[in-house]
């Protein structure tokens, strides 16, 4: 007998999965993020027995010590694992033009959206579940409470959603992969400013004790729920479950509205033509300075000549046409950054402020500009590959060591561009200082940081893009490697001294293997409580400087293997050729 | 002496092999077709001659310069346009040749010369000043030609010059190429489009399933698979004196087919020559009004040859 009921399918969600499980890279991800989290545990649990001395019953109620930590570990994968899964939902449809293909089936766009989105959340899901064993072990230890196994389930499983959605939206919003994906985090990162600024604004016009509204807006991130959530079990007696519910609305809300938007976005964006981020972010910096100029009455302090490329064509098109490399997108890109600086510097002179303001700028240029030149880096050939023009660009008769060469000037251009208002910065916090034993090294070190970092984001991140041949792959590795790097190096480190409990300076030393470590330790004055500040900055400085020198050579000596070109043995270019 | 030599040529990508045992020669100023269908080989055999592949196995040289071992060489001397190649969207067509003529280190002095030059050549003088991104699909094709003849190459390897162009924009390719070849340049041309290759080339290949199934002159490759040749004959007293009866005992003729206006005449053009073929008409007293042979049918060679196999 026929059923009479609609035959109820997913094809695109099978589709999905089994590209996944078809995907080699999805086995070997899970298996490395297993070995992580497990030893990560096991660490903790040894310290347990490590601490609790001849007697192995006093590690009995510890079990909230090994959640607590497994809780976040989880937050962390969430924000770095679903973005990087999701992202390309589908950009990857439109990069493959297959998008329109699909809206031409029977699929309604929610029905799309919905199995794009369980088809993101599914392997996110058997992500999580690893540390089911793990959590076991911790109740299975006693004192953690069965509610907050709740509060973390629920909180995880909501942030877990809400990421996902909002991946969702970017990946229908952006044409790119790669521009989704670095859309995930500037919007996280506005979304933070924006409650910054209105907690800032709460305080002056409504008062320290009217600022629930603001502190309830923070409950649209994870971690920020669990943590709520987590006081309300532990001083809540019984649940108040409006008080609950208050707290979960803005991530639930969160959730639905995203999916909505990426909904309408599905649509409406379906056929944008391919654009590139940096380039449309420095073009709309271009209309908006050229609407600021009319207020000036159109005054011009440099042009763009009129050239034709002599000896070193690559790197003329890299520094005379193509977008960030121009002169006058490097302008534009300094006032950027320089006007709010210039503006502090004002302030700290004419005010007599502090020059906290200048670690504020500090703290918030360092990221985008390594954003900014790991973008670049990543993207400096795969712009060739995926505008097909790279077949061409190896039959020159350019070796491939000065095709690399000539392609990395437009980012020495914006490097050079972008170290004035780090300079400036410097300049100024040594100048407030001087006169006091640490300005000299202060301004050393940060001139030592500056010169080796950028070189560094941009080498690396030239390698990532060469070794990943696609712009996606490149500039999303390219940016996880320098986050795991100067941010996760860090915190693993700091979680193991906390579990190892060592506290010691010598400790401390291990924390210069991040980048980010001297850059912190100098603004906020930690260098100068070690007995030997300047061994310190001795030791960064070889270390960085020797991965910087590790780096250019790897690339400059296999570049043929890079570029995967035929070896150039024969002889090097050069000579002029007949006409 | 060949100037293009490839031997027993093996490309791998992986566990596919995709290139067989490849071998043929191009003397100079040759034309020659490479023909197949897609996934047969014959891009991988291009890159390999513009040492864009390192091949598993072969020796490939270029005026006797081994290809493999001296790459930078042959990269000043010969002239690749890919089958799909994009443009630099940012560079007005005049600076798109600066650029590649700088790159292939064509002097100074001699630039703006050569490159106006080209530009003439590919009838693109009124387009020097836009935007290449700006430019149609057949204009930037002939903006790639214009490219690759920058530096004045020995060897043109050009894969698919005509793909997805319009009707137009081919036969506008097809001009250019016959005018190259009566320039004397030495060019390898792939195409899956059959007769644009019979109209231009000089000498064939015929690859499958990365293998050279057949290679020689058109009319070799005819001779050997036996194929006939169709002509189109306006007779006006065709029912004169038993004329058909006496058309079809001709030596040579193998078929004759009566059409609406016309006849088909299908002959061994190895034992009847057209020539002859006409002369004899004459003997019989037949009244031509219409004598057209059909460009030979390079379809039927292309099937015979090949099964629909790929690599």
């Amino acid at each position: 007998m026929r059923s009479s009921l609609p035959r109820f399918s997913l094809p695109l969600l099978a589709k999905e999965l089994v590209e996944q499980a078809a995907r080699k890279r999805t086995y070997r991800v899970r298996t490395l993020y297993a070995v992580v989290l497990f030893a990560f545990s096991l660490l903790i649990v040894h310290s347990f027995f490590q601490y609790a001395g001849s007697n192995p019953l006093n590690v009995l109620g510890r079990g909230g010590d090994l959640f607590e930590p497994l809780v976040f570990v989880q937050f962390v994968t969430i924000y770095v694992f679903l973005p990087a899964m999701m992202c390309g939902s589908i950009t990857r449809e439109k990069e493959r033009d297959s998008l329109v293909l699909l809206m031409l089936t029977t699929l309604r766009p929610w029905e799309i959206i919905l199995q794009k989105y369980l088809s993101g959340l599914l392997p996110m899901a058997m992500f999580l579940m690893l540390s089911l064993p793990v959590m076991a072990v911790a109740y299975s230890l006693g004192g953690l409470e069965s509610d907050l196994i709740i509060a973390a389930g629920v909180t995880i499983g909501l942030c877990c959603m809400q990421v996902g959605a909002m991946t969702l939206m970017l990946s229908a919003w952006c044409r790119s992969t790669a521009g989704a994906f670095i859309m995930f985090y500037v919007l996280n990162v506005a979304i933070v400013i924006v409650l910054l600024i209105a907690m800032v604004l709460a305080d002056v016009f409504l008062g320290p004790y009217d600022m629930d509204v603001i502190k309830w807006g923070w409950c649209l991130f994870g971690p920020e729920v669990y943590h709520q959530y987590r006081l309300i079990v532990m001083y809540g007696n019984p649940l108040p479950l409006s008080e609950l519910w208050w707290i979960l609305m803005p991530i639930t809300a969160s959730v639905m509205i995203y999916l909505v938007l990426a909904r309408v976005f599905l649509v409406r964006r379906a056929q944008v033509p391919p654009r590139n981020l940096l380039m449309t972010i420095f073009q709309q910096l271009d209309r908006f300075f050229t609407r600021a100029n009319r207020i000036t009455g159109g005054v011009t302090l440099w042009n763009d000549r009129e050239s034709l490329p002599e000896d070193k064509p690559l790197a003329w098109r890299e520094t005379a046409r193509r977008g960030p490399g121009k002169l006058h997108h490097r302008m534009r890109v300094l006032m950027l950054f320089q006007i709010p600086v210039i503006l502090n510097v004002v302030l700290t002179f004419s005010l007599g402020r502090s020059g906290v303001g200048f670690i504020v700028l500090l703290m918030l240029i360092w990221p985008i500009v390594v954003l900014i030149l790991a973008v670049m880096g990543a993207n400096v050939f795969n712009v060739e590959r995926s505008r097909q023009t790279f077949d061409v660009l190896l039959t020159l008769p350019l070796t491939s060591r000065d095709i690399i060469q000539q392609k990395m000037a437009g980012i020495w251009r914006v490097v050079f561009t972008l170290m004035i208002p780090f300079l400036t910065i410097y300049l100024c916090k040594s100048y407030l200082g001087w006169g006091t034993k640490y300005a000299l090294l202060y301004l050393v070190s940060s001139l030592l940081t500056l010169g080796i970092y950028l070189p560094l984001t941009v080498w690396l991140s030239v390698l990532v893009g060469l070794v990943a041949r696609s712009s996606m792959r490149g500039v999303v590795v390219a940016v996880g490697v320098l986050a795991v790097w100067t941010v996760g190096v860090p915190v693993v480190l700091a979680i193991l001294g906390e579990v190892l409990r060592v506290h010691d300076d010598v400790y401390l030393w291990a924390f210069l293997i991040s980048p980010a470590t001297m850059v912190v330790f100098t603004e906020f004055g930690e260098l100068w409580d070690f007995d030997s500040p300047i061994m310190m900055v001795v030791v960064n400085t070889l270390i960085h400087g020797s991965i910087l020198y590790f780096l250019r050579r790897r690339v400059l000596t296999y570049a043929d293997q890079l570029l995967v070109r035929v070896a150039s043995a024969d002889e090097p270019a050069g000579g002029l050729q007949k006409a | 002496m060949s100037f293009v030599k490839v031997d027993n040529l093996i490309v791998r990508y992986g566990k596919l092999e995709a290139v067989r045992g490849v071998s043929f020669e191009i003397p100079r100023g040759e034309v020659f077709g490479f023909i197949g269908p897609n996934g047969a080989g014959k891009s991988s055999t291009i890159k390999v001659l513009a040492t864009l592949l390192k091949p598993t196995a072969s020796s490939a040289t270029l005026d006797g310069i081994d290809i493999a071992r001296n790459p930078m060489t042959i990269r000043r001397r010969i002239g690749y346009m890919p089958d799909f190649f994009g443009v630099y969207e940012d560079l007005t067509a005049w600076e798109y040749l600066h650029f590649f003529a700088s790159a292939y280190r064509v002097e100074r002095s001699m630039r703006r010369k050569v490159v106006e030059d080209v530009l003439h050549l590919t009838d693109l003088q009124h387009k020097r000043d836009a935007q290449v991104d700006s430019l149609s699909r057949g204009m930037k094709q002939r903006l790639g030609l214009a490219r690759v003849l920058l530096h004045d190459p020995d060897l043109l390897l050009l894969d698919e010059p005509a793909s997805g162009l319009d009707p137009r924009a081919r036969i506008e390719i097809r001009e250019l190429l016959k005018e190259l070849r009566n320039m004397g340049k030495t060019i390898l041309i792939s195409s899956h489009i059959l007769h644009e290759l019979a109209h231009l080339c000089t000498r064939i290949g015929i690859i499958e399933a990365g293998t050279l199934v057949a290679e020689g002159s058109l009319e070799e490759i005819y001779r050997r698979l036996s194929l006939l040749r169709i002509v189109h004959v306006q007779i006006s007293n065709l029912n004169h004196n038993g004329m058909l009866t006496q058309i079809r005992a001709i030596e040579g003729v193998a078929a004759v087919e009566e059409q609406p206006d016309r006849l088909a005449i299908r002959l061994h053009e190895d034992r009847l020559p057209l020539e002859d073929l006409m002369a004899q008409l004459h003997g019989l007293g037949a009244r031509i009004r219409m004598f057209q042979p059909e460009v030979m049918d390079m379809e039927t060679a292309f099937m015979k040859l090949t099964q629909g196999k790929t690599a």
